[in-house]
């Protein structure tokens, strides 16, 4: 949906049409989730702000202006409540001693406090392009995983290969789509 | 580290699926390579990237959420009316049509904001195909578990700092002082509540004027689904929704999607699905989602993240197992009757106890599945090899050896089956300000070692467990004893009220009359921490005080108060510190009630004092009452029973006058109440330790009479009602009682 008809039903919510904010949520649900995803620390995390985006966008949908800009307004919300949510973590995980999510939050705080936004959407469009370029035998590992959701033991049995070999493959491809997308980057 | 096994770990990692040991190797390896900590970062963003970007679409969950945060907003509005934010995701509020689902299996419920529905659906048992029963433990002892645990605490939660030591003596003033502020703000907040909702809806215009003032949009119907109710709560209760925690309320619904979580130690709920599946969360636990996707491989799901979960399941539809997942493993009910059970054994680990049926449990590491059959568990968790054990059985009924000369084991079992056979189909009678005689009836079931999953026993658990039912002294006593033989621990919110409820019903005179004044809903009940280690019993459990609230009518009587006793001694055994103004006092009743002096050292009671005009005499079960209530008190209040003269008296009126076959006094009424008195003497004979009442061994001459009494049908009727009857012969015959001081 492009920005003026984003612009037109955001009108129509600010008019008191409330069932058309479902049509916005909807429309800009995917947008915000790939934002989130970029610098979040766990799927969890992605699913808790991302509803919370929606909560304060409803909340405040008054104040925004109709100039073709509502993605970037609502991934402005996103970025301050993300931010928000890595300190709050970031403190728990000390408290946990996890060095593990730690490395990932201060990656994520890292890259969130950067602007990068342009370059994370170019980023997200190249993993697109990269995961068209997947043979079909790993176009459906991973649409098994990431579409189906299925974990490494489900696949295992309908793949009938071991849990480490589904792992092992997930994560040659994972590092093929990231070698791809580098390769892209370079080459814009 | 080679990198079959990194990308291994690396991929349950995403998963959530580490275990400690796991956990540790792959910190190991990450923070000692540069090399790895890149590759780590990296999979972990391109694992969370590219869920973002190939999850699909789902706009039936587009349009639901965008409705609950519309309909939040609405709640908010309301909420300048009603006074704070808190509590605006209210599931109750969506309409659910639970009661229609004895005739729809799956119910999709147009969102209508409406008062929260308080209806409880009843569900009848005979529905019940079958029973399966389902006991989730799920411990923390180690890292992974704690670790666990804390991830999938909404972010959102307030940060705690590192816990400070805890002081080696425990500050109960200070813990006193927070409960007590704890509890206060949570009543202000209740009658808060309540009153702005009563004003709501007093204010509200009724839908027809409201359409007419104010011509809305057109509004898309959107539906979502009730999935479960919550029947009953004790403690603090929440339900997740979306990162937030609402306080929960029994009548509400939980849609598919939202979780619910009890907190503290007297914390307790139990939700109850349309097709008769009930789940029981015990203390401290959280199921951080429950759903019922239609197109997965399972139908209910359950995600248990910490605790206990017990469930009762029936059978469920071919194809569409209940799946409980947990950390560690996952289960899926494949068979008809059956319970499990999760906990840790040191590490973060799941155990898994099936009571009934068969249960395919997987764990989730290596992927290892094993079949949990009846009466087995087992434990997944690092390294371990799901081994199945045996299980005790969940109810101990304690059966007491009959001592010699009594009626040969295998015809007093015969007798038992036969009378529960008669019970399972007899009249529920109403009983002494109860409508019914359901829990003089489980009492009965559970000492004659009916099977826990038994469809009937399942039936009459719950009614009992998810409706308050406080009814009467007689019902609340029973009550008691059946939770704290059950499960003293899981259930000591429930006994805390029942202990409330009795101590804020004793009469002025200390007795207890028929009907009791039961706490309002939600009336929060004040948790008075009592320093653990003292008193004989509810070692396990932490203690807690109850303190008398209001005072009971004046009088009461007899009969009342020895039941009261006996709930009062369940509590007290549960860790429950009953009040010592409450003991004295009736401790003080039943001494000076006691009936003039028969012979030396010989004094009986009846139903009422000894007084001018009072036509009604002594007689045997309430002598043999009027023992076993002052032992009880006697040892309540750390005294000997044995030197307690007004005791040693009844027990010397017992020797003297017990008789098998009739219950002896001057009491006219008293010929009817055979039975009840045999099983008053079998609680006073086993709870002060003596076999014999003068020379007369008071089970196996009474024992031998009842066997040869007991009707075709398998029941008694010594003349009040055929259950009744039947339930005291069965509590004689498996010598029901303990002695004091056992627990």
């Amino acid at each position: 949906m492009g920005a003026e008809e984003l612009d037109a039903l955001v009108r129509r919510v600010q008019g008191g049409d409330k069932a058309g904010f479902a049509d916005l949520f909807a429309a800009t649900r995917k947008d915000v989730r790939i934002f989130l995803s970029a610098h979040a620390s766990s799927a969890d995390m992605v699913d808790e702000v991302l509803q919370a985006v929606f909560v304060a966008c409803y909340e405040k949908l008054h104040t925004y202006e109709l100039r073709g800009t509502f993605v970037p307004w609502l991934k402005g919300i996103a970025k301050n409540l993300l931010l928000k949510e890595l300190h709050q973590r970031s403190r728990y995980v000390v408290a946990e001693n996890d060095a593990l999510e730690s490395l990932i939050l201060d990656d994520a705080m890292a890259s969130l406090r950067e602007d990068q936004q342009a370059r994370r959407e170019d980023s997200i469009q190249r993993l697109a392009d990269c995961l068209s370029k997947l043979t079909p035998r790993s176009r459906e590992l991973i649409e098994e995983k990431y579409t189906r959701r299925a974990p490494i033991v489900k696949m295992a049995q309908s793949f009938q290969k071991s849990e480490s070999w589904i792992a092992v493959t997930l994560f040659r491809i994972r590092e093929a789509l990231r070698t791809c997308m580098t390769k892209a980057e370079l080459t814009t | 580290m080679n990198d079959q096994t990194f990308a291994l770990l690396v991929q349950r990692y995403a998963e959530g699926g580490l275990s400690a040991a796991e956990r540790r190797a792959l910190t190991q390896e990450v923070l000692g390579d540069p090399g790895r900590r890149q590759q780590f970062g990296r999979q972990v963003r391109l694992n969370l990237e590219l869920g973002a970007l190939l999850q699909p679409e789902d706009p039936e969950d587009a349009h639901l959420r965008a409705s609950l945060i519309v309909a939040e907003d609405d709640d908010a509005r309301d909420r300048r009316v009603m006074d704070g934010l808190e509590r605006r995701l209210r599931i109750g509020a969506f309409k659910a049509e639970a009661d229609r689902a004895s005739r729809r299996s799956s119910r999709s419920i147009p969102i209508v904001r409406e008062r929260p529905s308080r209806r409880i659906g009843v569900i009848a048992a005979g529905a019940i195909a079958a029973v399966v029963a389902l006991a989730f433990f799920l411990l923390s002892g180690g890292d992974e578990p704690k670790a666990t645990a804390r991830r999938d605490r909404p972010v959102a939660e307030p940060v705690v700092p590192a816990p400070a030591p805890k002081p080696a003596v425990p500050d109960l003033d200070r813990e006193r002082e927070a409960a007590d502020r704890k509890q206060r703000d949570r009543a202000r907040r209740l009658a808060e509540d309540r009153e702005a909702m009563e004003r709501t809806a007093r204010e509200a215009p009724a839908p027809a004027e409201a359409e007419a003032a104010k011509p809305a949009p057109p509004r898309k119907p959107t539906t979502v689904t009730a999935m479960a109710r919550l029947m009953a709560t004790t403690g603090t209760v929440h339900i997740l929704a979306y990162g937030r925690k609402i306080p929960a309320q029994a009548g509400q619904d939980l849609l598919s999607g939202q979780g619910i979580e009890t907190v503290g130690p007297l914390s307790w709920a139990a939700l109850r699905y349309a097709d008769g599946t009930r789940l029981e969360l015990w203390a401290d636990t959280r199921v951080a989602r429950l759903s019922e996707p239609a197109d997965a491989s399972y139908g209910k799901q359950a995600i248990v993240t910490e605790g206990t979960l017990l469930g009762a399941v029936v059978k469920q539809p071919a194809g569409r197992p209940l799946v409980v997942t947990t950390p560690h493993g996952e289960a899926r009910v494949l068979g008809t009757v059956l319970s499990v059970t999760v906990e840790p054994d040191g590490v973060g680990a799941t155990r898994l106890e099936v009571g009934h049926g068969k249960v395919q449990f997987t764990e989730s590491v290596k992927g290892k599945s094993v079949d949990v059959t009846s009466g087995l568990y087992t434990v997944a968790s690092a390294g371990n090899d799901m081994n199945l054990k045996g299980i005790p059985p969940l109810v101990n009924a304690r059966k007491r050896p009959a001592p010699s000369g009594s009626p040969n084991a295998s015809r007093i079992e015969d007798a038992v089956r036969r009378a529960v056979e008669y019970l399972r189909t007899a009249d529920s009678p109403g009983m002494n300000g109860s409508p019914d005689s359901d829990e003089l009836i489980l009492w009965a079931f559970i000492h004659a070692g009916v099977d826990p999953y038994d469809p009937k026993y399942q039936q009459l658990l719950m009614k009992i467990l998810d409706d308050l039912r406080e009814n009467s002294t007689y019902s609340v006593a029973i009550r008691a004893m059946i939770l704290e033989e059950l499960n003293r621990i899981a259930y000591q919110g429930q006994l805390l009220r029942c202990a409330q409820v009795l101590v804020d019903n004793q009469c002025r005179n200390g007795q207890w009359d028929y009907r009791v004044v039961t706490p309002i809903p939600d009336e929060p009940i004040e948790l008075m921490p009592v320093e653990p280690g003292k008193g004989a019993t509810g070692r396990e459990n932490r203690r807690y005080a109850v303190r008398k609230r209001r005072e009971g009518p004046p009088v009461g009587d007899n009969s009342n108060a020895s039941y009261a006793a006996l709930g009062l001694r369940a509590c007290h055994d549960a860790g429950i510190v009953i009040p010592e103004e409450v003991v004295s006092r009736a401790a003080g009743w039943w001494v000076q009630s006691q009936f003039p002096e028969e012979q030396k050292d010989v004094r009986g009671w009846g139903y009422s004092a000894a007084r001018p005009g009072n036509p009604r005499g002594v007689y045997g079960s309430m002598t043999a009452s009027g023992v076993g209530s002052l032992a009880i008190y006697d040892s309540m209040r750390g005294a000997d029973w044995k030197k307690d003269a007004a005791v040693k008296a009844g027990m010397n009126w017992l020797a003297l006058r017990f008789s098998p076959s009739e219950n002896p006094g001057t009491d006219a009424e008293s010929a009817r109440m055979h039975l009840h008195y045999l099983n008053a003497v079998e609680r006073a004979g086993l709870m002060c330790g003596v076999e014999t009442f003068g020379r007369r061994a008071w089970y196996a001459d009474a024992a031998r009479l009842l066997l040869e009494s007991q009707k075709a049908d398998g029941s008694w009727d010594a003349g009040w009602n055929g259950t009744w009857d039947t339930c005291f012969a069965i509590l004689f015959l498996r010598r029901a009682g303990h002695p004091l001081g056992e627990r």
